[in-house]
């Protein structure tokens, strides 16, 4: 029987095992520390006391159960749907700097948000998704037609539509007045307000985004290749649709909720890929642990900071990184 | 049989194909080679027939059905495409590379199993590049990562293989490593079709030439039956066949191109 040698690449096995260990390590991190100091065994006893459990030491208790891990959980999750979603970005444009906000995601959230903060701070989540979903359907409508050798124009109309949504958004800040530093504080992205309410939509777009990804993990692979897919019996248009569609959506619950956090979408999928190839079987499993990793763990940092917006650190630590990459590329 | 009706292709509003010469059909077993200058259609006809474009007109005719109504996976197995060059730009292995000519055989959630990787590697060991399954494909020559093509393209294991001037980048060695292997796959009653540039390859290969002009077909014979009027008619220049001794083979030397 022939198998894969993958020469030059590291094991899988060593990727998980880093992967998982830093997973482990952030959230720990993201659990411990805070504004209330608490003692390892402590946390753990909480912990083990399990949901709805009344104890003595409840200030403890609720820091654990209600403030911390839901915090935890959803950055976690929302750093393992923007890795994996830059995984699928990038095999599916066929282009390295694709990024999960690519076809316009992020730009019209910012732009829905900036709106209801706007006009008042009610329903500052609701205008956000919708802002995201309708600037999907406005790119998608622009750029996508039937063919093989249309992804320039997908990403064309993303960066058209997200320049003028850039644009209404800076006429936005300009008008906010004092409700400015509202739409500022929003657009840094962050966790600080998470809740366990935010767990269920989250949950439900990372199993869509791990399903979708079972089904086409062979079909990227294709696409990212560089070969025209339909030689080889591929329907591109329609794993297209599925997959950037798919990809959006999940990450339009992030965005809407969280705020724009940059370069986990980009940093995770290069990384692993330099250290492991471009194979999908291997790249998403460990995309999704990866990001999940990266988020926590600035997350963790944001909140060590002083309540840092999580974007701006992941931005500040994710550039310098893609710049050392970018440079051993060579 | 693969039988082509009537068929016409446009491109950017510009007809490409013509419609009234563009009737053939080819006999399973059969070697064609696609002569014709730069731009004449060749490639595009290889492309429509592989549903890689739609056509305008015409019929698609494979073993009497008509084509148009597969699906894209369908017609994979029907017909196999290699393009000319290919741009390679991830960093995948020669291997990964060729097994994903087992696409159309894949059932949604499977994974290429340990039959897929060995028709891969015997199809690397008749492009003769075995021993390079765990090279990077972006890492390789021109003429490797064109045999990468045709390995892939073997692997997809369909009766009708298109090619698009499989020898170009290839040394005379390789050159001739890949016509016999697509003799060889041609008897076991696939049609190989491909189009190219190099007259004496495609006259001492082929089994039956095809010429284009602007699109439309010019020419069908023999390639023993090969004259210098069709050549110069399809190219503009002179030419002289000769026959070399004791085999009989016919050589086509180009004269010079007068202006005047």
């Amino acid at each position: 029987m022939t198998r894969v040698d993958h020469s030059g690449r590291l094991p899988v096995a060593f990727g998980y095992a880093g992967v998982l260990f830093c997973l482990i390590l952030a959230v720990f991190s993201g659990l411990f520390f805070g504004d209330v100091k608490l003692t390892v065994p402590t946390l753990f006893e909480m912990l083990s006391l399990g949901p709805g459990a009344r104890p003595e030491e409840a200030i403890a208790y609720d820091v654990v159960w209600r403030i911390r891990l839901p915090r935890v959980l959803s950055a976690l999750m929302s750093g393992a749907i923007l890795a994996s979603c830059g995984v699928i970005f990038q095999a599916v444009l066929h282009n390295p700097l694709a990024e999960p906000y690519t076809l316009g995601v992020a730009g019209g959230a910012a732009f829905g948000a900036a709106c209801a903060i706007s006009f008042g701070a009610v329903g500052v989540t609701a205008a956000s998704f919708a802002g995201s979903m309708g600037t999907l359907f406005v790119v998608w409508l622009l750029g996508e037609r039937r063919g093989d050798s249309d992804r320039s124009r997908l990403i064309l109309a993303g960066v058209i539509v997200g320049s003028i949504l850039g644009a209404g958004l800076t006429l936005l800040k300009a008008l906010a007045g004092e409700r400015t530093l509202a739409i500022v504080v929003w657009l840094m992205g962050s966790f600080s307000d998470a809740n366990w309410l935010d767990c269920p939509p989250l949950s439900i777009a990372l199993s869509v985004l791990v399903l979708i990804c079972s089904i086409y993990v062979n079909e990227m692979d294709i696409m990212a290749s560089g070969t025209e897919g339909s030689a080889l019996g591929l329907n591109v248009h329609k794993t297209r649709m599925f997959l950037l569609g798919g990809a959006s959506l999940a990450v339009s619950f992030v965005v809407s909720r969280f705020g724009i956090i940059g370069f986990v979408g980009l940093v995770v999928p290069h990384l692993l890929r330099i250290l492991l190839g471009p194979t999908h079987h291997r790249l998403l499993p460990l995309s999704f642990f990866g990001g999940a990793a990266l988020l926590t763990a600035a997350d963790a940092a944001a909140k060590a900071l002083n309540e840092l917006p999580v974007g701006v650190l992941t931005a500040l630590v994710g550039g310098p990184i893609f710049c050392f990459i970018l440079w051993r590329r060579n | 049989m693969l039988s082509v009706d009537k068929l016409s292709v446009s491109l950017g509003g510009r007809e490409i194909l013509l419609p009234d010469t563009m009737s053939f059909s080819i006999e399973p077993g059969e070697v064609v080679s696609l002569l014709g200058p730069n731009g004449s259609g060749k490639s595009t006809l290889l492309r429509a027939l592989a549903g890689l474009i739609k056509k305008n007109t015409g019929e698609i005719l494979f073993d009497a059905a008509d084509t148009s109504s597969l699906s894209v996976k369908e017609r994979a197995r029907i017909f196999a495409h290699a393009p000319q060059s290919e741009r390679f730009s991830s960093d995948y292995t020669v291997l990964e590379s060729v097994v994903m000519g087992r696409y159309p055989y894949l059932r949604s959630l499977d994974s290429y199993n340990s039959d897929d990787y060995q028709t891969a590697m015997d199809s690397l060991e008749r492009v003769d590049l075995a021993g390079f399954e765990n090279r990077i494909v972006t890492k390789l020559s021109g003429g490797e990562s064109a045999r990468v093509v045709i390995a892939r393209a073997i692997t997809q294991d369909s009766p009708v293989l298109l090619l698009d001037e499989p020898a170009a980048a290839l040394d005379p060695k390789h050159a001739r490593i890949v016509m016999e292997l697509l003799k060889e796959i041609s008897d076991d009653g696939r049609i190989i079709l491909m189009a190219m540039h190099d007259i004496n390859l495609a006259i001492s290969s082929a089994d039956r030439l095809l010429f284009l002009v602007d699109g439309a077909l010019v020419g069908d014979m023999s390639s023993s039956n090969i004259t210098e009027d069709i050549l110069e008619r399809v190219y503009g220049i002179p030419w002289e066949i000769w026959s070399t001794g004791s085999d009989a083979r016919l050589v086509a030397i180009p004269g010079k191109y007068i202006t005047l």
